[in-house]
């Protein structure tokens, strides 16, 4: 990965910063990258997935036009707790997979930042 | 409309968003959630959780390339995500408590501020000669970066950093009031107060937005603000739009994409507002 990188060969380390220092730094940074990009493909599938599985289930929502307020208005129900998504999902139910690829998402900056430990002075 | 009309509609614009957010320069949010609102009559705090989720996407892929080019200031990063993130999860808090009205009346001032201040772009940096920062010096926060334009090493001294977690305690709030990464209020603190090159500021506000929103996002769940029927198709939009819109940024000509769009988020803006006023 790091030969890819036309900056890292031009790259000179800051004063006072030895150079294996400066590889950790990269090899921190391309970590951080790949696992951000992994995140978000990876959860995007979960809620592409979530979404198939909620039309396959309810047939009617192709047609009916009365069903589509429930869905989307102040009183919309659906899981928020971490228990009723696991519950949905022993049910099979699609808007629990929705929510399971959301919260992957929403968890993806988040990992990146045990990462960030590395690369600190010591 | 049936729920599958919604749900196509609804990736539609968000697509459509997305991408002319990536080409202003500004995130997918600060388009989408008027859209949801004005147009596909979505309550607002729906909006403002599929946005959050949607701004999250976006600026992760966006983040992740701009690591790899080693544009972004890990350290001042995440220095400053300690005051975006409480900042944001203030914003989340008074996103719940506020009275719709506020949510739009304040949205549609922040819409207003970006589509301005995308003509105050600054060319050229300022001085070189930044005054110095002890703080910034012992958390070692200067640092240097690959500039392609100039095809050298750059290397940069950071100041200000007391005055910048303040207004990024401000961003942070804004960000997690209104489901928007809030970049256009980021950048200008870096930039501006910190003097971090404008192309480190923009790429370590990127990846700050990230963990912001997710601290913000956290929130919105627990207190069921993230519809997934909302947010399905808009993070996908918001994220395919993007995308795109990356890809195609060098091959238009920004400055006639800018003088046309500013008119219609101005009218945007003015729309959100009285909608809060009636």
């Amino acid at each position: 990965m790091t030969a890819q990188s036309p900056a890292g060969a031009t790259r000179t380390p800051p004063e006072g910063v030895g150079l294996a220092e400066d590889d950790r730094v990269r090899r921190v940074e391309l970590l951080i990258s790949r696992l951000l990009r992994t995140g978000v493909l990876l959860s995007l599938l979960v809620v592409v997935a979530g979404m198939v599985i909620t039309f396959a289930r309810n047939p009617d929502y192709f047609s009916s036009h009365a069903q589509l307020h429930p869905l989307i208005s102040t009183g919309a129900q659906f899981p928020h707790t971490p228990t009723s998504v696991i519950r949905g999902l022993r049910h099979g139910s699609g808007p629990a997979v929705v929510m399971v690829g959301l919260l992957l998402l929403i968890a993806t900056p988040v990992m990146r930042g045990g990462q960030l430990d590395v690369p600190r002075p010591s | 409309m049936t729920p599958l009309e919604f749900t196509l509609v609804a990736f539609g614009v968000s697509l459509g968003a997305g991408l002319l957010g990536s080409l202003l320069g500004l995130g997918g949010g600060i388009i989408v959630v008027p859209t949801l609102t004005l147009l596909l009559h979505v309550p607002i705090r729906l909006a403002i959780g599929a946005s959050i989720v949607s701004v999250i996407a976006t600026s992760s892929g966006a983040a992740a390339a701009y690591v790899r080019e080693r544009m972004t200031n890990l350290r001042v990063a995440m220095f400053l995500e300690m005051a975006t993130t409480t900042g944001a999860l203030t914003g989340a808090y008074l996103a719940g408590v506020v009275d719709t009205r506020w949510l739009y009346l304040i949205f549609g001032l922040v819409l207003g501020f970006s589509a301005l201040a995308m003509f105050r772009k600054r060319l050229h940096d300022l001085a070189a000669v930044v005054p110095s920062d002890r703080l910034a010096d012992r958390l070692r926060l200067h640092d240097t970066y690959f500039d392609q334009a100039v095809g050298e090493e750059v290397s940069y001294q950071v100041t200000g950093t007391k005055s910048g977690l303040g207004l990024m305690y401000v961003a942070g709030t804004v960000s997690g009031l209104l489901g928007i990464g809030s970049g256009a209020l980021k950048v200008p603190a870096m930039d501006l107060a910190m003097r971090l090159p404008i192309k480190v500021s923009t790429a370590t506000s990127n990846f700050m937005i990230g963990v912001t929103a997710a601290a913000s996002a956290g929130v919105f769940f627990a207190r069921g603000q993230i519809d997934p029927f909302v947010a399905a198709p808009v993070a996908a939009g918001v994220l395919v739009g993007a995308t795109g819109g990356s890809r195609l940024l060098g091959r238009l000509h920004s400055s006639v994409i800018r003088k046309v769009f500013v008119v219609v988020l101005l009218w945007v803006s003015i729309e959100m507002l009285l909608k809060g006023i009636r």
